[in-house]
C-alpha cells in the first residue's frame, strides 16, 4: 500500500499577551476548608470513592473549582495519604496555570511515594511550563529511571530535548518509546505488502502513534535548522526554490491565535496525502 | 521567531493533549469514564459522586447514567434509586421518578428522602392528597426533618388551606431555624391573605372602584419596604380613618 503519511503540525498557540501574565503569582492565603458532608457516617473508603467520583463529574462538567474542592475534601478532611486525589488536583491546578500549587501537590505525592512515575512525569511538564527546563529534564529522567519503558515520559523528554536543540537525544527517546509501545511493529504490519488485509490488526493503543508525529516535528525542526544555515551562509540571498520550501515548512509551524476567551488555545491538525 | 515557534510546538505537545499525555493516575483509583461506553468498575459511591456532580451542574441525563452504574454494581443501593429518581423528576419524567422511589422504599421502607421526593413527584402530578400523605409519613418518621413541613405547607397553601400552611411553615422554621425556604413560604401566605383582605375591602365597600386608603397593593408593599429602610411611617398613617 502506497501510503504516505504527512504529518502536518499546524497550530500551536500561546497567546502572547498571556505570556505577560504573572503566572507564578499565587495566593498565599490558606484556602478555606470545603464542606464535605457526603457520607459523613461512612468509612473513609466510601467517602474517598464518593469525592473522587464527584471530582470526576465536576471535571466533566467543566467545573474546575468544584472539582478541586472535591479532591481537597479527600486531602484535607478524609485521608491526606490518598495519592490519586493529589494527582487529580495537581493536574487541575496546572490546567489553571496555578503551577506552584500543582508542584506542591506533586511534591506531596513524591514525599509519600518516591517511585511515583506519574508524579515525576507530570511535575516535569509543569516545570517545563514554568520554563524550568533543567528541573523538567531531571523529572523526566527520574520517571524514565523508575520506568524505563514509560512511553509518555519518553515522548515528553523527547520534546524537551527538541526544545533544547538536542535532536539526536530526542530521536533516541522516540525510538525507545516506539520500542516500548510496540507501535513500530504495528506500522511494519500495516506497511507489509504481504499482509492479508482481511485480517484484523492486533489491538494497539492509538495514542502511541504520537511518537511518529513527534518524530516528524523533530525532523522538521532539523530541516528548518539546515535551511537556516543555508541562508546564514548566503547572508540573505539564495535560491528562490529553497526559500519557498523553507517558507512552506515554517508555515506548518504557524500558530493561529484565538484570544476571544482570553486563554490559550492549542490545536494540532494532521492530514494525509 | 523560530525559537518561539518551537517553544509553542513543545508547549502544545507537552500540555495541549494534556488529557492524553499527562498521566492522571496509574492506580486505577481515579479512572475516568468513557462517555460513549460507560464502564462501571469503581465503588458504587464513586458513581453517586459523579451523578451528584452532574446533577448539580444540570446535566441530568449524565447524572442518570452515573446512577445507573451505581445500581448496576449494587441493585440494592436504595440511595442511588432516590438520587436517580430525583434526576428523572428534574427532567419531568415523574413516572420513572416514582418507579425509582418505589424501588428505594421496597428496599428500605423507612427512607425519609424517598417519601419526601415521592411526595414532590405526586405534587408535580397534581396528586395533592398522595403528596400530603407522603409528607405526613416523613414527619412521622423524622419529626425534625424540616423540608417535609415546608413541602406539606406548600401543598396546604396550594389547596387554599392557609392556616394549615402557616402552621407548617412555622413548624419548618422551628425544626431548622437556619432553613430559609419557609420564610419565603410564609411571605407568600401573607400575600395570599392580603389578596383576600383586599377582595373583602372591595366587597364590603360595595364597589370595586373604591379608592384604597393607603394606595394599591403594589404601592403599599413598596412603601412598607421603604419604611423599613428609611424609618418613615406614612404608609401606615395613610390608613388612619377619621370620624365624620
Amino acid at each position: 500500500m502506497n501510503r504516505k503519511l504527512l504529518i502536518l503540525l499546524t497550530v500551536v498557540l500561546l497567546a502572547l499577551p498571556m505570556l505577560a501574565v504573572p503566572v507564578f503569582a499565587q495566593d498565599d492565603e490558606e484556602e478555606e476548608l470545603p464542606d464535605c458532608p457526603a457520607f459523613e457516617d461512612s468509612s473513609n473508603d466510601v467517602r474517598v470513592a464518593y469525592y473522587m467520583g464527584e471530582g470526576e463529574g465536576f471535571i466533566r462538567s467543566g467545573q474546575t473549582q468544584a472539582a478541586i474542592n472535591s479532591y481537597t475534601c479527600i486531602i484535607r478532611v478524609i485521608d491526606d495519604d490518598y495519592l490519586p486525589a493529589y494527582v487529580e488536583r495537581a493536574v487541575l491546578y496546572s490546567q489553571r496555570r496555578e503551577y506552584e500549587r500543582s508542584i506542591e501537590d506533586y511534591d506531596a505525592i513524591i514525599a509519600r511515594d518516591s517511585s511515583s512515575v506519574p508524579a515525576f512525569n507530570n511535575r516535569g511538564i509543569v516545570q517545563f511550563l514554568m520554563q524550568e527546563y533543567e528541573a523538567a529534564l531531571e523529572d523526566f529522567d527520574r520517571a524514565i529511571q523508575l520506568e524505563s519503558d514509560s512511553v509518555i515520559a519518553l515522548n515528553n523528554r523527547s520534546v524537551l530535548h527538541t526544545m533544547m536543540g538536542d535532536y539526536e537525544a530526542a530521536l533516541t527517546d522516540l525510538d525507545s518509546a516506539a520500542d516500548s509501545s510496540g507501535i513500530g511493529d504495528i506500522l511494519a504490519l500495516i506497511e507489509d505488502p504481504e499482509r492479508d488485509t482481511s485480517e484484523e490488526l492486533p489491538e494497539f493503543n492509538r495514542e502511541d502513534a504520537i511518537t511518529y508525529a513527534l518524530r516528524g516535528i523533530v525532523r522538521s525542526r532539523q530541516a528548518l535548522d539546515e535551511y537556516n544555515d543555508y541562508f546564514t551562509v548566503l547572508r540573505g540571498g539564495g535560491d528562490g526554490r529553497i526559500q519557498s520550501a523553507a517558507g512552506a515548512l515554517e508555515s506548518r509551524f504557524t500558530f493561529e491565535l484565538r484570544l476571544d476567551d482570553g486563554s490559550w488555545l492549542m490545536s494540532i491538525s494532521f492530514s494525509e496525502e | 521567531m523560530r525559537k518561539l515557534t518551537l517553544l509553542l510546538a513543545c508547549v502544545f505537545i507537552l500540555a495541549g493533549g494534556s488529557g492524553l499525555i499527562q498521566a492522571q493516575d496509574d492506580t486505577g483509583d481515579g479512572e475516568t469514564i468513557d462517555e460513549e461506553e460507560v464502564v462501571c468498575e469503581e465503588a458504587t459511591t464513586f458513581y453517586v459522586g459523579i451523578g451528584n456532580a452532574y446533577y448539580d451542574t444540570g446535566n441530568y441525563p449524565s447524572a442518570i447514567e452515573a446512577y445507573d452504574c451505581a445500581l448496576r454494581l449494587d441493585p440494592d443501593y436504595a440511595e442511588a434509586y432516590v438520587q436517580r429518581g430525583y434526576a428523572y423528576a428534574a427532567q419531568f419524567n415523574f413516572e420513572a421518578a416514582l418507579a425509582d422511589y418505589e424501588q428505594a422504599l421496597a428496599l428500605d421502607e423507612t427512607m425519609v428522602q424517598a417519601y419526601n421526593n415521592r411526595g414532590l413527584a405526586y405534587a408535580a402530578q397534581g396528586n395533592f392528597g398522595l403528596a400530603i400523605a407522603d409528607f405526613d409519613l416523613v414527619i412521622g418518621l423524622a419529626p425534625d426533618f424540616a423540608p417535609a413541613y415546608q413541602n406539606r405547607a406548600v401543598i396546604h397553601a396550594a389547596e387554599g388551606n392557609l392556616d394549615l400552611a402557616m402552621a407548617d411553615f412555622n413548624a419548618a422554621i422551628d425544626a431548622d431555624p437556619t432553613y430559609a425556604a419557609p420564610h419565603a413560604g410564609l411571605a407568600a401566605v401573607y400575600s395570599a391573605l392580603a389578596a383576600i383582605q383586599y377582595e373583602q375591602f372591595f366587597e364590603v365597600s360595595g364597589s370595586e372602584f373604591t379608592r384604597l386608603p393607603a394606595g394599591t397593593p403594589t404601592s403599599v408593599i413598596s412603601d412598607i419596604i421603604a419604611s423599613r429602610v428609611n424609618g418613615t411611617r406614612d404608609v401606615w398613617l395613610r390608613l388612619l380613618d377619621p370620624s365624620r
